[in-house]
């Protein structure tokens, strides 16, 4: 019997312990810890942060979905990893404190056969100060955050509705941030609803991000054919900007918050501040709190994790300038090179380095965009390590063979900009592959037939059908594992 | 330089923020009237949204291996 670990309960996590248990027989246990009780859909918090959408509209309980596939779930925050176990025991375990309210603070040990590494990001508005939800900013990071938004944009609707101008800066919080796609999405709907209500003239929109022109979205922007013509998703972006109104600060990092009033220094050295009477910036990402330890009890976090605190795999970390990037850096099977039983994946990996040109300001500030690691390439690395790890304890196989590299796979980014069955609008993009390969697609990085973007309805259609499809599929419901991530 | 939203242009000077792009200068092209209508004409979004689908399903595909 095996048991496997599970940390974190996220798309990756979440489809990891879904396929873990659906591929693994009884006898096997698989333990999910998360220190949330709730699945999210994070793409749709978009859509709460307008007031379209409730937060339970967006999110379920994970227990009873659980409870209903044989998963043991524990709501904890893992704080420890011991990977080589201690005095006590040779296998490797976690430590937890439990965040379920009839076990609050109580702390545990679960010792693990392999684990899986999903935790996502921390969400590290402490990187700026007076960022976020505690400071003078709103996020649509998580639902709860989403419905803050939607309560502070109400507030901004009812003041341009008695007719006082208003000013929303929506964007990234500093100069390190990925899911620019978020913030565009968002900033878009925003516009739609003021524009909807007929209160677009008062208000002056500004979308403020630390990519280098519109249209990177931490990718380095897409090329596509279109009409004939091989165009960006630059000149794509800015027509869309350029339609609805839409100002922009871009290649700025935020260097703090105050109330009503951000101030932030651009690529080229200038700083300056820009008041504002409503600000969704999005915070960067840092690996959350986890220390590791080996057999002794000497810390070893250096050694399992990268300074931005994710978990190393099997990327190839060495610093190389740009020129000498390789799609083969990226990581494929995601196991720690150190310890053959721990993965990492989702946002819990340590990327090898940005896809996007890496920039900095005269004074050192870093102001480029980190790679974004989005839902489709999450649940297809989640799946690829319950293959692995089922195949390690069936003993199909020694080592992962499962493979599911960002510079093997595509994804599907669909950027809402408005809702409504007939009213509402979407950018939708496809990427194939998301890190570019320049030796497999010469002169671009990407396939130019797999990469596309297109504007209108049939996007938001496409949207709320993948709402509709990957929270059934999230629900464990009959079919789900047909659905693909 | 601080622009304020909320004071009008008697109150305080505005200018533009370091940076700051303001829609008119951006050099891509205005979509036509036609086109913007297109984005939400139902018959052609029908026939977009089938489109759409079987590429993200071919791409899809093709990432799951």
């Amino acid at each position: 019997m095996a048991r496997v670990v599970v940390m974190g309960a996220g798309i990756s996590g979440h489809t990891a312990a879904l396929h873990l248990r659906r591929l693994l027989d009884k006898t096997h246990e698989v333990i999910v810890v998360s220190p949330n009780s709730q699945w999210n859909w994070i793409p749709s918090n978009i859509w709460v942060g307008v007031g379209r959408m409730k937060a339970k509209q967006v999110t379920f309980p994970l227990k009873p979905v659980y409870d209903k596939h044989g998963i043991d779930f524990r709501q904890a925050k893992a704080v420890a990893l011991h990977p080589e176990g201690d005095d006590n025991t040779r296998k490797g375990f976690i430590d937890v404190v439990f965040t379920d309210p009839t076990r609050a603070g109580e702390t545990q040990c679960i010792e693990y056969d392999y684990l899986v590494n999903a935790t996502g990001p921390k969400l590290n508005f402490g990187a700026t100060p007076g960022l976020g939800p505690d400071g003078h900013t709103v996020s649509v990071c998580t639902s709860g955050h989403a419905e803050q938004a939607a309560t502070a944009l109400a507030e901004v609707i009812r003041k341009l509705k008695s007719g006082t101008p208003q000013r929303l800066v929506i964007g990234v919080g500093h100069g390190t941030c990925t899911c620019e796609g978020a913030a565009f999405e968002y900033a878009f709907n925003v516009e739609h609803e003021l524009r909807s209500r007929g209160l677009r003239e008062l208000a002056d929109v500004v979308y403020l991000s630390n990519e280098y022109e519109l249209g990177d979205f931490g990718v380095g922007g897409l090329t596509f054919k279109q009409n004939g013509f091989v165009t960006s998703s630059k000149l794509w972006t800015e027509s869309l900007f350029k339609e609805r109104g839409v100002k922009s600060i871009l290649r700025a990092h935020v260097q703090r918050v105050e109330e009503g009033k951000l101030f932030y220094e651009t690529l080229d050295g200038s700083e300056d501040s820009l008041d504002f009477d409503f600000a969704m910036l999005l915070p960067p990402f840092r690996g959350v709190d986890l220390q590791a330890f080996d057999r002794e009890g000497t810390e070893i976090t250096a050694e399992v994790f990268a300074p931005n605190g994710f978990l190393k795999v099997d990327a190839d970390y060495t610093a190389k300038p740009m020129e000498d990037w390789k799609a083969s850096d990226w990581p494929s099977t995601y196991v720690s090179p150190k310890y053959p039983n721990v993965f990492g994946v989702g946002i819990a990996f340590a990327p090898p380095h940005p896809i996007s040109v890496p920039r900095k300001a005269p004074n050192g500030t870093v102001i480029s965009p980190a790679p974004p690691r989005t839902g489709m390439p999450s649940g297809l690395m989640g799946r690829a390590v319950a293959m692995s790890i089922t195949d390690m304890i069936t003993g199909k196989a020694g080592a992962p063979e499962h493979r599911a590299s960002m510079a093997n796979m595509g994804a599907a980014c669909v950027a809402s900009a408005g809702v409504g069955f007939t009213k509402g609008s979407a950018a939708s993009m496809t990427m194939f592959p998301v890190v570019p390969d320049y030796d497999k697609f010469p002169g671009y990085g990407r396939s130019l037939t797999e990469t596309t973007g297109e504007i209108g309805l049939a996007g938001h259609w496409m949207k709320h059908l993948l709402h509709v499809l990957f929270i059934y599929k999230a629900k464990g419901k009959v079919g789900w594992s047909m659905i693909p991530e | 330089m601080t622009a304020t939203p909320s004071q009008t242009p008697a109150d305080q000077p505005r200018g533009p923020a370091a940076g700051l792009t303001e829609p008119a200068a951006y050099e891509a092209p205005m979509p036509t009237e036609r086109t913007i209508k297109m984005r939400n004409n139902l018959p052609v979004q029908a026939y977009r949204f089938a489109a759409v689908s079987l590429r993200m399903t071919r791409m899809i595909l093709r990432s799951h291996g």
